[in-house]
């Protein structure tokens, strides 16, 4: 229940567009860190019209707007001519803006067709630091994402591919087969964990099958770091074995100092 | 006045071509359905599915191997939908689970015949082969799909849906709990989850399963499992029985396997009991026996080998229509199409269409008894345009029939190169029927040459036909290059 006041907490703060927030705010700040973390498309925009929509499948009400996007601020994937083009907001409160008025919106993307629709968590003021804190929020994140996967590693790794060869694994009888490999790595450094000897193998699909597409793929003389995990599969016959399954697993060598220091961070 | 005349001119090519001075074809549409605001996106958009809402057919909702944009959604993958009867597309993110790569693992969706609500069966996205069935009452809402069953190891969920007292909800799939491979003890995999009451009824809404599969397998069976259901209750679902002597997934060889054709009187309450097979009395009839079908080998830069379809006609539910592939060799795997009338007790001892060469076989038969026939046949060298001199060519081809006789479309329906990546067209595509009219989805290069394809294509994408370059704006000043894309097409007579 917390985060549903939170989240009521943050609609009060910053909607309607009358809060500028004080960059030193440290409440401020995390509200809008929230936001941020759930907004998947951040734009400066204009409103060119109240009750009005770009989309038949989107009902005009006064609970949408037509907004003109002056800046994007965020949007990965976004169409790159984006720019100056109207798109349609569902609105977090009805009647909450003006035509004429600028804003920074904050959103989730809704619908792609002849135009765009998206749906409203709430608009501010435009502010200089926008840019910047949604740039921080990210880096945050990402660094949160990697921070977990090191947690859940039982060891990590820097080191070469020695070599690859096919796994004795079977195969499991299905187009998603994930083609087990095994991959010989010649350790120079350890991160985390107790690794006998030199090297250790870990298991990576090299089905190019779409299920494993997102996984790492390796090869002789391939420098980096390895997360490596045990069963972080219910695939059979790689029980207690170490795999690299999810992208976040090998990460470039340049990454070994922020990674050693996400790991004692974790600890 | 001049909607007029041009009538009265169309009415004149028809009698001409009506008396055989040209063939009077049957009214084709093709529409590319990548948004124009997704015009930047350049994956593999493979193995596409249909659902037609059979209340209002204006309302489709397309299924395919596509990531959603993150500026939408990092955590639902997305859809394609129309409420225009197809002419524009619009991506909509709500279906559980999103993989960067494809937005969903293998994915159907279906409508049941009233009420609206949409069904999908899904290997989940980024979660392997962890199956979800879902539904939704607003296919273009916010809202993701809401999850009626989930359930590990799975493989291609396929949905059929009716309406008759609630929503009849039926999801062939191959439930790997019960694979060898997988420490299960039976090898009986081939399974139906179905459910009565599937519309409304909190999670799981009614959905329970049945092992289909009667006979001792290798291991496990191969993964297709067709249902198709009529209105009388009548329910039949075509599986590939993979034989004891099979090699079980042997990596680049062949299985052996039997078609075998399961039926239910009752809207599946009975069991699936109702066809026993004459030679091994077991339950199922095998409509054809050992058959070689080559695993994960290629045709074409396409891997093939489990590829199964079947269809009741909705005027009788004792007609039945079976397709599927076989053949050791990957360059010569056969499509075969075949026919019971008498509810799927006995079958055409042979093909009432052979193609070889070809895969992705789909069938549908519309109110007047005809059969489409959807497939995707490779032809080395082919006449297409973008892939390069000589180079093979994926054809995919819409016949009509009754029978052994077939009526081809007079322009396939794409015509691309096989040169654009592997596994360039998916698994499997769908076609299905509306009263008289066919409704299908396939994937194909969307290199744009309108010699490519049916003269009736159109792009929503920014394209430029004449230079065949496609564009992520509306300027067009940033060029995307070719990759497959998902078409919906639409026949009527």
């Amino acid at each position: 229940m917390s985060h549903v006041f939170a989240l009521a907490f943050i609609l009060f703060t910053l909607h309607p567009a009358e809060t500028p927030g004080s960059p030193g705010d440290p409440q401020q700040q995390t509200s809008m860190e929230s936001l941020i973390r759930q907004a998947t498309f951040i734009f400066v925009g204009t409103v060119a019209r109240t009750n009005a929509t770009t989309m038949s499948e989107v009902q005009a009400s006064d609970s949408t707007a037509v907004v003109r996007v002056d800046e994007i601020v965020e949007a990965p994937g976004a169409p790159p001519d984006l720019n100056g083009q109207e798109i349609t907001v569902k609105l977090a409160t009805a009647g909450s803006v003006k035509a004429g008025e600028q804003a920074t919106f904050y959103t989730k993307g809704w619908l792609l067709g002849e135009s765009m629709a998206v749906i409203e968590l709430s608009h501010t003021r435009t502010s200089p630091q926008a840019h910047e804190q949604v740039e921080s929020t990210r880096r945050k994140a990402a660094d949160e994402a990697l921070k977990g996967e090191i947690t859940s590693a039982e060891a990590i790794v820097a080191g070469t591919v020695a070599g690859v060869k096919p796994s004795s694994i079977r195969h499991i009888g299905s187009e998603h087969d994930p083609d087990f490999y095994e991959a010989e790595i010649t350790v120079d450094s350890v991160v985390k964990g107790k690794v006998t000897g030199h090297s250790v193998v870990v298991l990576f699909p090299n089905s190019d099958d779409m299920m494993w597409q997102g996984s790492p793929k390796f090869k002789q003389g391939q420098q980096g770091v390895w997360l490596l995990h045990r069963n972080q599969t219910k695939m059979p016959g790689v029980k207690d074995q170490y795999t690299v399954l999810n992208p976040l697993d090998y990460q470039e060598r340049g990454e070994l100092e922020r990674i050693r220091s996400l790991s004692k961070a974790a600890k | 006045m001049r909607c007029k005349h041009l009538a009265q001119a169309l009415s004149l090519v028809c009698v001409l071509m009506i008396l055989g001075v040209a063939g009077c074809g049957p009214d084709v549409k093709v529409v590319d359905v990548i948004p124009r605001m997704y015009s930047n996106e350049s994956r593999g958009d493979m193995e596409p599915n249909i659902a037609v809402n059979p209340e209002n057919p204006r309302h489709m909702v397309l299924s395919a191997f596509t990531p959603c944009p993150p500026m939408i959604s990092t955590a639902n993958a997305p859809i394609y939908f129309s409420k225009d009867g197809g002419e524009h597309w619009h991506l909509n993110c709500i279906v559980p689970g999103n993989s960067p790569f494809s937005g969903t693992g293998d994915i159907t969706i279906r409508f049941a015949s009233s009420g609206g609500v949409l069904y999908a069966g899904v290997l989940k996205g980024g979660a392997g082969l962890d199956m979800n069935i879902l539904r939704t009452s607003d296919f273009s809402s916010a809202t993701p799909m809401t999850v009626l069953i989930d359930r590990f190891p799975e493989d291609q969920p396929y949905v059929q849906g009716f309406t008759s007292a609630g929503d009849k909800g039926y999801v062939g799939n191959n439930n790997l709990t019960n694979s060898t491979f997988f420490g299960g003890v039976t090898g009986q995999t081939s399974t139906v989850d179905w459910s009565l009451n599937a519309a409304t009824a909190p999670a799981p809404a009614g959905f329970t399963n049945n092992i289909l599969e009667a006979r001792a397998t290798c291991g496990q069976d191969l993964p297709s499992v067709r249902p198709a259901v009529h209105k009388s209750g009548v329910v039949y679902v075509a599986l590939l029985s993979n034989e004891t002597s099979s090699p079980c997934f042997p990596f680049g060889g062949s299985n052996i396997a039997d078609v075998v054709v399961l039926r239910d009187d009752n809207w599946g309450s009975g069991g699936y009991t109702a066809l026993t097979d004459t030679g091994d009395g077991k339950n199922g009839v095998r409509v054809a026996t050992g058959l070689v079908m080559s695993w994960k080998g290629n045709l074409g830069n396409e891997r093939i080998g489990s590829q199964l379809s079947i269809a009741v006609d909705p005027n009788n539910s004792q007609k039945v229509y079976v397709a599927w592939g076989d053949g050791g060799n990957p360059a010569n795997f056969t499509l075969h199409v075949r026919s019971s009338s008498d509810g799927g007790k006995t079958w055409s001892a042979t093909d009432l269409k052979t193609v070889a060469a070809a895969t992705n076989p789909a069938l549908a038969i519309n109110s007047k008894g005809t059969v489409g026939f959807l497939y995707q046949k490779l032809v080395n060298p082919g006449t297409c345009n973008g892939g390069g001199p000589g180079v093979a060519c994926w054809e995919t081809h819409f016949e009509r029939g009754k029978g052994t006789d077939w009526d081809d479309l007079h322009h396939p329906l794409a015509n691309t190169p096989d040169n654009v990546g592997s596994f360039a067209l998916g698994d499997y595509d769908h076609v299905l029927a509306i009263g008289e009219k066919f409704y299908g989805a396939f994937s194909a290069s969307n290199y744009p040459d309108k010699s490519n394809f049916h003269p009736d294509v159109r792009y929503q994408r920014y394209v430029d036909w004449n230079t065949h370059k496609l564009y992520a704006d509306a300027a067009h000043t940033i060029v995307v290059a070719p990759s497959t894309d998902p078409f919906m097409f639409s026949v009527e007579e």
